[in-house]
């Protein structure tokens, strides 16, 4: 289902329509206003029949700041059917003998680029930047997405269930996001995650300038504020025009994808996903915001929002954060492994993301690794609480939490079973399940998934 | 808090410069002939390591540490790192690592800074000393890496420790493989005649393929002094390398090493140490198809010397983390931390032995737990005996932002 903006009758009364419209007129023949389009590609994923699932015994971290010794997991439907000690397993159930090993929500990364970079990394498949020109709000990162990644299949062995696809940022505005499950299959559509809203790519800081500082600007930061100024200007005019047609009929204004996606943030339906490092320049982002009243979710990357956690705090902005990246531009010079700890400190919604092929592999090691450096500057930073950066706050931040991102009774049984406590560098994801299937299975090499590159390769068949 | 002890321990470090010191109550990995004791004492006197005792002892004129039980190890070897030679690596004017002009008479010791940020985000991880290795330009020969310890304007310890090329890269100017290893055999095939007609000097020089600095760099090479550590990864290339080397008796060390469990007993049997990446386990491109979490773990059992190294340490903590790592995937946890103290120390023929044994030199270590966990972190550092500060830069401005109250303007908030 989606939300579109109905205002043939009510100005500005919400009413949901069908799936699959993708014309401007619903079945009533009301005129509706919709900037998001959430159908146009339309998730064709699908869960694989499962049997009922019995996790016996295991160590919990629920993803919601709680961790319970010697609880039993009954995964049923593809939902969480049950969670407690000493349970009774259903008649039907697959037993999983969990004793001494934990259990965590499946990680969800916020800040991906598998796919649009996959792996190997040629001259044929950089599809990650659209670096024509510095506002390219009109692309959809899916179209650029490689399914067959070896990267999907390698992120899942990692313990992750969804992750969001940004495009790159080079540009103002690079485009949207999509969200993915990490299931290697023929079309990108058969990994949408279903019902998750769309992101909008933005970036601040240097890259915009460098790429296009002798291409026509902006050259500067200053040309960097412009731009979003003006893109967010003419996107008002634009929503408004389509707001006129609703109520009043007339000719149907273009249709304008850079436009529609700015739209679609205005209006609240897309997701502000901005890439931006220094503090005075999230702040200035944060102005911005409200001068044309609209909502930041997330600050990607943002090394220096230790120094600005209270206004991320109050503006409810998140941060997507790396444990130690830093020092390989100017505005990431001041990076800390503190930043993490200080911003959820601050009350923020503090997230650990990747941005990396290898790092999404473990970041449950990222998240370890930010914990102790609060820890070492006096913060008391509890695990179970930690746990929260890689699951809840993410789905948080992808408007996916009442889904998953955490183990709770009716969420989507997006599970992680792992050798020991997911904290230690020793530690590793021994099966994943995702909407109750099982999906990777550390025990059982066979089962789990290739890509087609490697099928045929030498030195990939050696291994296996 | 715990930024106050901080602080504390800071002054009582410079206090006790040079003192002789006893560290107590050690549960020390020497990596000599002592394994791995619980109960030890380390005496140091003068910068070096005068007596490791599986004993309590408490002689007098010794301040005495207490390391309660804890970890000791010797300063861990950062392998084939950038540290000091680049302060931000997007910012051409603060990176000192390569050049375009570069050969193999590019001697990075000159570039390293002493000051830089870097090092201490290395020393605060542990890691005392360092290879440093020039960064890949256009061309197959990159130059000579350095041995430095970590802190110090006297940091350089040798000047050269072996000569960088690569024989993988397309976007060498020398393009395919079937120049490149050409052009690398006509270098050390004048390098051997330029030694001897030393007078070429002076005349007789156009005849050869490369300048006379760069044959006369290469000479410490072609007399097995110093090894040609070849940037490699798949199989085919590893035993290129090999047949090479013996053809040319040289002393080989393989950078990369992807796919080096594909060929690890030839690599064993000629003693070629590989220094990889432990995580690096995606087809990247066409070189690295059979990259695998498990290459550790199979150098490991066929006898394979091994170091770790990755394109990025943002903190030295990333390389305990990829050894870590390395042992989840079946490394054996004595051979990931030989793999970051005495193995590069013996590929690269170092000064620093990396061992805690009587006369070594005195970086030692103590941490508050296993030092390849990803919670545990040095809590006091010596390097030649001195102890040294352990807090970054980066740790001082989190503490800046963590000690402003609301209201107050940060460049008031002073932390150490």
């Amino acid at each position: 289902m989606q939300k579109r903006y109905t205002l043939s009758t009510l100005a500005l009364s919400i009413m949901l329509v069908g799936c699959g419209e993708n014309n401007q007129t619903n079945q009533d023949n009301q005129r509706v206003v919709d900037f998001a389009h959430i159908q146009d590609f339309p998730s064709t994923y699908t869960v694989p029949e499962a049997e009922v699932t019995f996790i016996d015994n295991a160590s919990v971290y629920d993803g919601v700041g709680g961790q319970y010794d010697n609880y039993d997991i009954v995964i049923q439907n593809g939902k969480i059917q049950a969670m407690g000690a000493n349970l009774t397993a259903p008649n039907d159930a697959t037993l999983i003998d969990a004793k001494g090993r934990w259990v965590s929500p499946g990680i969800i990364d916020v800040h991906s680029h598998l796919g649009n970079y996959p792996s190997p990394s040629m001259n044929a498949t950089q599809d990650g930047n659209e670096m024509t020109g510095p506002n390219t709000a009109g692309v959809w990162t899916e179209h650029s997405v490689h399914p067959q990644d070896p990267g999907f299949t390698h992120a899942i062995a990692g313990g992750v269930t969804a992750l969001q696809i940004l495009p790159g940022s080079a540009n103002l505005f690079g485009g949207r996001s999509v969200v993915l499950k990490p299931i290697v299959s023929r079309t990108v559509q058969e990994m949408k995650f279903p019902d998750a809203p769309y992101g909008l790519k933005m970036a601040c800081g240097e890259n915009p300038k460098r790429v296009y500082g002798s291409r026509g600007g902006p050259m500067t930061r200053m040309g960097n504020a412009m731009g979003f100024r003006k893109a967010w200007t003419e996107a008002q005019s634009y929503k408004e025009s389509w707001e006129k047609w609703a109520e009043n009929g007339g000719d149907e204004p273009t249709r304008n994808f850079r436009l529609e996606t700015l739209a679609g943030v205005l209006n609240g339906d897309i997701r502000i996903h901005n890439h931006c490092y220094t503090a005075e320049e999230m702040a200035i982002m944060i102005d911005i915001s409200k001068e044309f009243n609209f909502e930041i979710t997330a600050f990607h990357h943002a090394v220096e929002a230790y120094k600005i956690a209270d206004l991320l705090a109050e503006n409810n902005i998140a941060g997507a954060l790396w444990a130690d990246w830093w020092g390989f531009k100017m505005e990431a010079y001041d990076g800390t492994q503190g930043n993490i700890a200080l911003v959820d400190h601050a009350g923020a919604n503090a997230i650990v993301h990747s941005d990396d092929d290898i790092g999404i592999q473990m970041l449950n090691q990222e998240a370890e690794k930010a914990r102790a450096a609060g820890e070492r500057m006096g913060l008391d930073i509890p695990r179970k609480h930690a746990m929260k950066w890689l699951t809840i706050n993410a789905a948080k931040s992808l408007g996916i939490d009442h889904l998953t991102g955490s183990l709770e009774v009716g969420k989507n049984a997006d599970v992680v079973i792992w050798s020991a406590d997911p904290f230690s560098v020793y530690t590793k994801a021994d099966q994943v399940f995702i909407d109750g299937a099982l999906r990777f299975d550390r025990t059982n090499p066979s089962f789990n998934p290739v890509v087609d590159f490697e099928i045929g390769q030498r030195a990939q068949e050696e291994i296996q | 808090m715990k930024y106050l002890s901080l602080a504390a321990g800071i002054l009582l470090s410079s206090a006790s410069f040079a003192d002789n010191i006893a560290i107590v109550n050690a549960k020390a990995v020497t990596l000599g002939q002592l394994g791995t004791l619980e109960q030890a004492t380390i005496l140091i006197k003068d910068g070096v390591i005068e007596r490791v005792s599986a004993q309590a002892i408490a002689p007098k004129g010794y301040t005495i540490v207490d390391a309660k039980g804890q970890y000791v190890t010797p300063g861990f070897v950062g392998t084939t790192v950038n540290w000091g030679t680049v302060e931000v690596d997007a910012e051409s004017s603060s990176v000192d690592s390569y050049s375009e002009l570069a050969g193999p008479s590019m001697r990075i010791a000159n570039a390293v800074n002493a000051d830089s940020t870097r090092l201490p985000t290395a020393s605060r991880w542990g890691f005392s000393r360092a290879i440093i290795a020039p960064g890949q330009g256009d061309h197959i020969f990159a130059g000579q890496g350095a041995e430095i310890k970590t802190i110090g304007f006297d940091a350089i310890q040798q000047s050269s420790v072996g000569q960088f090329v690569n024989v993988e890269s397309a976007h060498l100017a020398e393009g395919s493989r079937g120049v490149l290893w050409v052009a690398l055999e006509r270098a050390l095939v004048d390098a051997k005649h330029y030694a001897k007609n030393p007078r070429d000097r002076y005349a007789n020089a156009s005849g050869y393929s490369l300048s006379l600095d760069s044959l006369e760099a290469l000479q410490s090479v072609i007399n097995g002094q110093e090894p040609l550590i070849f940037d490699a990864n798949r199989a085919g290339d590893l035993l290129k390398v090999i047949e090479f080397s013996q053809q040319h008796n040289l002393k080989a060390i393989i950078r990369g090493g992807a796919e080096a469990w594909r060929v690890a007993d030839q690599l064993a049997q000629a003693n070629i140490g590989v220094v990889i990446n432990p995580v690096a386990n995606l087809p990247g491109d066409f070189n690295l198809i059979g990259a695998r979490l498990e290459n550790a773990a199979l150098l490991e059992k066929a006898g394979v010397k091994m170091a770790f190294s990755m394109s990025d340490t943002y903190t030295g903590q990333n390389l305990t983390q990829v050894a870590g790592n390395a042992v989840a995937n079946g490394l054996s946890w004595n051979a990931a931390i030989r793999a970051l103290t005495t193995y590069p120390a013996a590929m690269f023929d170092l000064e620093y032995s990396a061992t805690l044994t009587d006369g070594a030199h005195a970086d030692v270590v103590i941490w508050s737990g296993d030092p390849l966990e990803l919670n545990s972190a040095p809590t006091y550092a010596l390097i030649n005996g001195m102890p040294i500060e352990l807090a970054t830069r980066g740790e001082k401005l989190a503490n800046r932002y963590l000690m402003r109250k609301p209201g107050e303007a940060a460049s008031y908030v002073k932390t150490k």
